[in-house]
C-alpha cells in the first residue's frame, strides 16, 4: 500500500483531534494529548512498521503553519499600543525573553553535549526557542483561578508580548547560525532581517489596501492565505526570513487598516487550533527515543536554565522598571509553559539546519521539555498567583 | 399583513417625523465611556466620529460587552490578549466598513441593507460631509409597519 503524504497527514490530524477531544473531556492538557497522538505514528512505533516518510513533505506544511502563526502575533499589535504597554511589561519582557536566552545559551555551551556538529549553533538555538511563554495556558489559570491583579496584569502582557520578542529572537539567531561564514553572517543576516521587514511591510501594506476595498467576507482567508503563501515563496527566492516576513505582514497591515483589523485576522485565528495540532502531531512522530535517550540530559539543562533564566530577567528588569515588590517577587515562577510556538520553530530547523541530526536532537527537546512545562505549568503559575494575593 | 406605504418616503422626510439621535461618541472614547453611552440611551449600535464631526466607524453592543467582560472567556487571541492589557479607543475596537445610508434615498432602498448587517439603529450622512444626520431605528420601522 502506498503512504501518500495526504493520507499520512490526515491520519495524523484524525487521531490529534480524537485525542484531543478525550484529553479535554480529561482535562488534561491537550497539546501533550497531539503530541501523544503524533507519537504514535512515529517511527518507534506504526510510523516504522508502515514505513512513513514525513520528513520529505513535511517543512512545506510547518512553514506555512508558522507563517500563519506569525501573521496573527505581528498584527496582535500596533504601534501606539506598544507605547502605551507600559515600562513594566516591556521591561519585564525583555528581562524574561533575552534571561531565557542567554542563560539557556551558556549552559547549553558550558555543557558541551556529545552533538554531530558545533556546540555554539545548538546552544543559539535552543537559547532561541527558550525566550516564548505559553499565552493560552497562562489565561486559562488566570481564568480558573478568577486572578486579578498588578501580577496577572503585568503577566497578559508578558506572555503576549514575548512571543513577538521569540520570533524575532530566534528568525535573528536563525539567519547568523545558517550563515557560511562570520562575515557572511554578518552582512547576511543584516541583509535578511532588513530585507524581510521591507518586504513585510509592501505586502502588509498591500493586504491592507485589499482589506479596505474587499466587500465579499468570503474572500478575506484566501487574501490573507494567498498574501502569506506568496510572500513565504518570495523570501525563499529572495533569501531573506520568511518568518519575519510573514510577521511584518501582520504589523504592516494592521497599522494601515487602522483599526481592530477583524477582516483581516479573525479569519485566520481560527486556524490557530489547527496549527498547534499540525506542529504537535508533527513533533510527536518525529519523535526517536534513541535521540532522546542520548539528549535527556539536554532537556533537564533545558528546562532549568530557561526557567532560571526567565525568572533572573525578570527580577532584574522589573526593578530597573520600579515595579511593585509583588511583580519581581512572583512574575518569574508564572512564565514556565513554553509556548507551542516553540515547537513550530524546532519543526522550521529540520528543513534549514545543515545538521539534519540536530535538528531532530533540538525537535525532541523541546518537545520533551514542552510536556514537562505543560505539567508543572499551571502550577508554578497557581502557585505565584496565590502567593501574590491575586486568586479570589 | 403589513402596511407597506411608508416604504416611499425619502429618509429626508422619515426623519422628520422620526427625530430619533444615534449614539456617537469621539474616536478616543474609552470602552466605558462607549458603554455608558450606549446604556444611557438605551442603544445597541455607536457610531465612531473623528475631530472633523465625519463618522468614521461603528461599533456594536456585542463588541463592546466582549471586550469589557473579556475576563470571564477562558481562551484569547494574542489581539484579545494585548486588547485587554491595553484599555482599547474607540478607534481601535470599531469597524471602519459600516452600513450606511443618505437622505436623498427611499427608505425601501435602504431597508435590507438594515436587515442584512443585523442594525437597530442606520446611520443617515450627510454625503459630502459625512456627518450625521440622524438614525433610522429598525423599531420606528416595525412598529410603522404592523
Amino acid at each position: 500500500m502506498m503512504y501518500t503524504p495526504l493520507l499520512i497527514l490526515g491520519l495524523l490530524l484524525v487521531s490529534g483531534l480524537l485525542f484531543g477531544l478525550v484529553a479535554s473531556r480529561l482535562k488534561v492538557p491537550r497539546i501533550a494529548a497531539y503530541a501523544l497522538a503524533g507519537l504514535v505514528w512515529s517511527q518507534d512505533l506504526l510510523g516504522g512498521y508502515f514505513g512513513f516518510d514525513i520528513a520529505s513533505w513535511s517543512p512545506l506544511l510547518t512553514n506555512l503553519a508558522l507563517a500563519i502563526i506569525a501573521y496573527t502575533i505581528g498584527g496582535s499589535i500596533t504601534f501606539d499600543q506598544l507605547r502605551r504597554l507600559g515600562k513594566t511589561i516591556t521591561f519585564c519582557t525583555l528581562g524574561e525573553s533575552f534571561g531565557a536566552v542567554i542563560v539557556v545559551s551558556v549552559a547549553i555551551a558550558l555543557y558541551q553535549p556529545d552533538i554531530n556538529g558545533p556546540i555554539w549553533i545548538l546552544a543559539l538555538i535552543l537559547g532561541g526557542l527558550a525566550a516564548t511563554t505559553d499565552p493560552a495556558m497562562t489565561v486559562a489559570v488566570i481564568h480558573q483561578y478568577r486572578a486579578k491583579g498588578p501580577v496577572t496584569s503585568t503577566l497578559m502582557g508578558v506572555v503576549a508580548l514575548d512571543d513577538v520578542l521569540g520570533i524575532i529572537l530566534f528568525s535573528v539567531i536563525l539567519v547568523v547560525v545558517t550563515g557560511a561564514s562570520v562575515t557572511d553572517a554578518i552582512v547576511g543576516s543584516g541583509i535578511e532581517i532588513i530585507g524581510a521587514v521591507g518586504m513585510g511591510i509592501v505586502i502588509g501594506g498591500l493586504l491592507a489596501y485589499l482589506g479596505h476595498r474587499v466587500r465579499n467576507k468570503r474572500f478575506f482567508l484566501p487574501m490573507v492565505l494567498s498574501a502569506l503563501m506568496l510572500s513565504q515563496g518570495l523570501a525563499e527566492v529572495a533569501h531573506v526570513s520568511p518568518l519575519l516576513t510573514a510577521m511584518f505582514i501582520g504589523f504592516s497591515a494592521r497599522a494601515v487598516y487602522q483599526s481592530g483589523g477583524d477582516r483581516l485576522f479573525a479569519p485566520v485565528e481560527f486556524l490557530e487550533e489547527l496549527v498547534f495540532i499540525i506542529f504537535f502531531t508533527l513533533a510527536g512522530a518525529y519523535f526517536s527515543l534513541s535521540v532522546l535517550q542520548q539528549g535527556l540530559d539536554l532537556v533537564l539543562i533545558y528546562v532549568f536554565a530557561s526557567v532560571a533564566g526567565k525568572m533572573l530577567g525578570i527580577r532584574l528588569m522589573s526593578r530597573l522598571a520600579g515595579a511593585p515588590k509583588v511583580v519581581s517577587q512572583y512574575l518569574g515562577f508564572c512564565v514556565v509553559p513554553q509556548a507551542g510556538i516553540a515547537i513550530g520553530l524546532a519543526l522550521s530547523l529540520m528543513q534549514t539546519l545543515a545538521y539534519k541530526d540536530m535538528g531532530l536532537l533540538v525537535v525532541n527537546t523541546i518537545l520533551a521539555s514542552t510536556l514537562i512545562y505543560e505539567f508543572i505549568g499551571p502550577f508554578t503559575t497557581r502557585f505565584a498567583l496565590v502567593k501574590a494575593g491575586e486568586v479570589r | 399583513m403589513s402596511n407597506a406605504n411608508f416604504l416611499g418616503k425619502t429618509l429626508d422626510d422619515w426623519l422628520e417625523q422620526h427625530q430619533a439621535q444615534p449614539v456617537i461618541v469621539d474616536e478616543t472614547a474609552s470602552i466605558c465611556e462607549l458603554a455608558n453611552e450606549l446604556l444611557a440611551m438605551g442603544k445597541r449600535d455607536a457610531y465612531v466620529v473623528n475631530n472633523t464631526h465625519r463618522v468614521i466607524g461603528h461599533i456594536s453592543y456585542a463588541k463592546v460587552a466582549n471586550q469589557l467582560l473579556s475576563e470571564h472567556r477562558s481562551t484569547h487571541t494574542h489581539r484579545q490578549l494585548f486588547a485587554r492589557v491595553i484599555e482599547p479607543t474607540a478607534k481601535e475596537l470599531m469597524d471602519p466598513h459600516f452600513t450606511s445610508a443618505y437622505k436623498d434615498e427611499l427608505l425601501c432602498d435602504v431597508i435590507h441593507r438594515q436587515l442584512d448587517h443585523g442594525l437597530d439603529d442606520l446611520i443617515v450622512l450627510d454625503r459630502d460631509s459625512h456627518k450625521a444626520l440622524g438614525v433610522i431605528q429598525m423599531s420606528d420601522i416595525l412598529a410603522e409597519s404592523i
